[in-house]
């Protein structure tokens, strides 16, 4: 058994800097724009390891002082100059009522900042800790932390939480905006810690160093995440972006350090419930059958990567590289047509599905649907029925990344789809081969549709959901998709320490490589 | 054709898998575990757990105004709960609590009060000590003004109180000044906690 610890995982990603995190400065705190108060010279954080609570890029700086500001130069709030670095403090800004932690007794409780535009109700704003919802009024969010400090969120819109409510760190709370109960204020997040300093009481203590550390923390956060299983049946990890955590990160895989192709990416978008308290959310998993063009019997050495969706660059998964020694496959069966429009609508690719052997043996089948229509067997979930021509033929939802179907993304077998006579099982997973430059894929059962000897002679594929709104595989595959928390198939333990010799003696037929552009037959 | 009749799977048949051992386990590893419940996650240098004093006599018509939920949650505050001497809010507002805290938020006729209560005190040797220039229930206080909400906070019971008035309307008088900040805190009335008097 491998583990990887906590540590390792969260620690270990690579440092590298986005092109925003480049270009960040800011001033030190306490220094105030000239003329508008006395500010606290303060090098402590007082909320250490926040996350930051504006999505995107943010800028800190005062909403009275700056252009467009009450006190400010003329101009428009939405100028340049109040969206650029380097931020500035304004906590302490002059204002009347009391506030002890500032040099004159007086001042502003929190620090102003602008999200990445002067759009209102569209920059997220998140939640800067684990913690509860503890009032929400006109314009204010209160979230109180365990330690009972309180983080308040002010002027937002589209507020996304209720009072009592439990949030995690990174959830949505709302957008930032400029909604200040009828008054009119710039489109801004004002933002507030309150603590109990002992021998004081609850008063508001600076907000800008706590903000700087947090913004520093996001853009030096790369694409990170881990390679957990590789082995010739799948490949399955997960990869997340703290900068952008609602996003699905793609990883690129690289085979023998030759330039990946587009074809070899996959995306960590599958739900899977053990990352979520890690990550703050969900769905940042991959699973996928392994790349079959590896299937020749040699060592292939494969690297799986992160790719920043900000700046495009690659950033290593933890356990990789690896290497991957898949023997050629025994083929059996039938070779079915594929269409291109057919092997499109299936998301088949030759880097994931195209097998290099002589399937020439096999007898020629009925063409392969011209997409997928799979759904989940309404009593077990872990039960995908797929139509074939006249037929169902079950598939675990398991195997599901053979296909690149998502089993989550499918709606339940309707009685239409039950009624339907029962196929054999359908293939595990996609096989793609050329025969004399036609593309072919491989159904172990002989050929589809009913017959399952190879030389079928079935109608046509039929959707019998159509008319009462039956999804398709095809409108909701995601490319190489996971099993959305599906637990591995036991098929993945079953094959360690499966020797070469075994499987020959097994298999009979190694088929010979030949590696050809395929040439897709046009039906 | 050569169509021997092959009833079941495509035999993957896969040999020498570089990756031979278990489906070893990969998954990210939860967090290490930190005290969330009474030991509350911050830096225990810094942070000073109050024993707070409860009060003797729980206000009876004011508990009953509250909501079920309100006083179920209420008996789990490790401090003594004060809430506002108003039935037609005490109806609406929604208690929460944490390992060390309690907060309490009501809403009504364009008003939104909140009261919180926490018994954890941050200590920063170098923050000397510092009294209110007001006065709330008896006690030293500050008020504060922010961005429109009217903000008293004073020591009491060995708890750190605050309460924020916060209108829809910026030229609603209650959250100007400190008069009706002042006056509702001064009307508090205490309901009880885990650690008080039923």
């Amino acid at each position: 058994m491998k583990r990887v610890l906590a540590a390792v995982l969260l620690g270990v990603a690579t440092l590298a800097t986005t092109a925003y995190a480049e270009d960040f400065t800011f001033l030190p705190p306490g220094d105030l724009i000239a003329g508008s108060g006395d500010g606290r010279v303060d090098a402590k954080v007082y909320a250490p390891g926040l996350l930051f609570p504006i999505q995107g890029k943010a800028y800190a700086n005062s909403q009275v002082y700056m252009t467009g500001g009450l006190y400010g130069p003329s101009g428009s709030q939405c100028a340049p100059v109040n969206f650029s670095y380097p931020w500035r403090d304004n906590y302490c800004e002059e204002r009347s009522w009391d506030m002890p932690l500032c040099p004159a007794g007086t001042g502003h409780q929190g620090q102003d900042i602008r999200a990445a535009s002067c759009e209102g109700n569209v920059h997220g704003a998140i939640a800067v800790v684990d913690g509860t919802i503890t009032s929400i009024g006109s314009y204010s969010v209160y979230l109180t932390a365990p330690d009972g400090t309180r983080y308040d969120y002010l002027h937002m819109d589209s507020v996304q939480v209720s009072v009592g409510e439990k949030v995690k760190r990174g959830d949505l709370l709302g957008k930032v905006s400029n909604n200040f109960g009828g008054t009119s204020t710039s489109v801004h997040l004002h933002f507030n810690i309150k603590q109990n300093i002992a021998n004081i009481g609850s008063v508001y203590v600076p907000p800008y160093l706590s903000l700087v550390t947090a913004y520093q923390a996001t853009l030096s956060q790369p694409p990170r995440g881990a390679l957990e299983l590789a082995d010739c049946e799948r490949l399955v990890g997960w990869a997340f972006d703290p900068e952008k955590p609602g996003a699905a990160v793609a990883v690129e895989l690289d085979v023998d350090a030759t330039p990946p192709s587009n074809e070899a990416q996959l995306l960590a978008d599958r739900e899977r419930s053990d990352l979520c308290d890690t990550l703050g959310s969900c769905n940042h998993a991959f699973a996928a059958a392994s790349p079959l063009s590896l299937f020749d019997g040699a060592t292939h050495a494969v690297r799986l990567r992160a790719i920043d969706a900000e700046d495009a660059t690659r950033h290593e998964l933890l356990e990789s590289p690896t290497t991957l020694a898949c023997a050629p496959l025994e083929l059996t069966g039938a070779r079915r047509p594929l269409a291109e429009a057919t092997a499109t609508a299936w998301k088949l690719t030759s880097f994931w599905d195209e097998l290099t052997a002589d399937a020439s043996a096999l007898p020629e089948g009925k063409a392969l649907p011209s997409a997928p229509k799979a759904f989940v067997d309404p009593s077990d979930a872990k039960l995908i029925w797929v139509l074939d021509g006249a037929t169902r033929r079950k598939l675990a939802a398991s195997d599901a990344p053979g296909w690149h179907m998502d089993p989550a993304a499918l709606k339940d077998a309707g009685a239409a789809v039950l009624e339907l006579a029962e196929g054999p099982p359908f293939p595990r997973r996609a096989v793609w081969v050329t025969v004399e430059g036609l593309a072919y894929v491989v159904d172990d059962a002989g050929g589809g549709g009913g017959g399952g000897n190879g030389t079928p002679s079935l109608p046509e594929p039929t959707d019998p959901e159509a008319t009462s709104g039956g999804n398709s595989a095809s409108a909701s595959c995601a490319v190489h998709a996971s099993t959305a928390g599906a637990p591995l198939a036991p098929a993945v333990g079953s094959m360690k320490n499966t020797t070469s010799i075994g499987a020959l003696a097994i298999g009979g037929l190694l088929l010979v490589a030949r590696r050809r552009r395929s040439r897709l037959r046009s039906r | 054709m050569l169509a021997p009749r092959l009833v079941g799977i495509l035999a993957l048949v896969v040999a020498g898998c570089a990756e031979s051992g278990d489906a070893f386990d990969r998954r990210p590893p939860k967090p290490t575990p930190t005290a969330v419940t009474k030991a509350a996650p911050v830096d225990a240098r810094k942070a000073l757990v109050g024993t707070p004093s409860w009060p003797t006599s729980v206000d009876g018509p004011a508990l009953k105004e509250l909501s079920e939920a309100a006083r179920r949650e209420l008996a789990h505050s490790p401090v003594p709960v004060l809430v506002v001497d108003e039935p037609k809010l005490l109806r609406t507002a929604v208690i929460t609590t944490g390992p060390h805290w309690y907060a309490l938020s009501t809403k009504d006729g364009g008003l939104t009060t909140a009261l919180h209560g926490t018994r954890l005190a941050h200590d920063y040797p170098e923050i000397p000590p510092a009294r209110g220039r007001s006065e709330v229930r008896g006690r030293p206080a500050f008020i504060t003004e922010n961005e429109g909400i009217v903000s008293a906070s004073w020591l009491e019971n060995g708890v750190a109180y605050s309460l924020d008035l916060e209108c829809f309307e910026r030229q609603d008088t209650r959250c100007q000044g400190a008069a009706h900040v002042t006056a509702i805190a001064n009307r508090l009335r205490y309901v009880g906690g885990e650690g008080g008097t039923r």
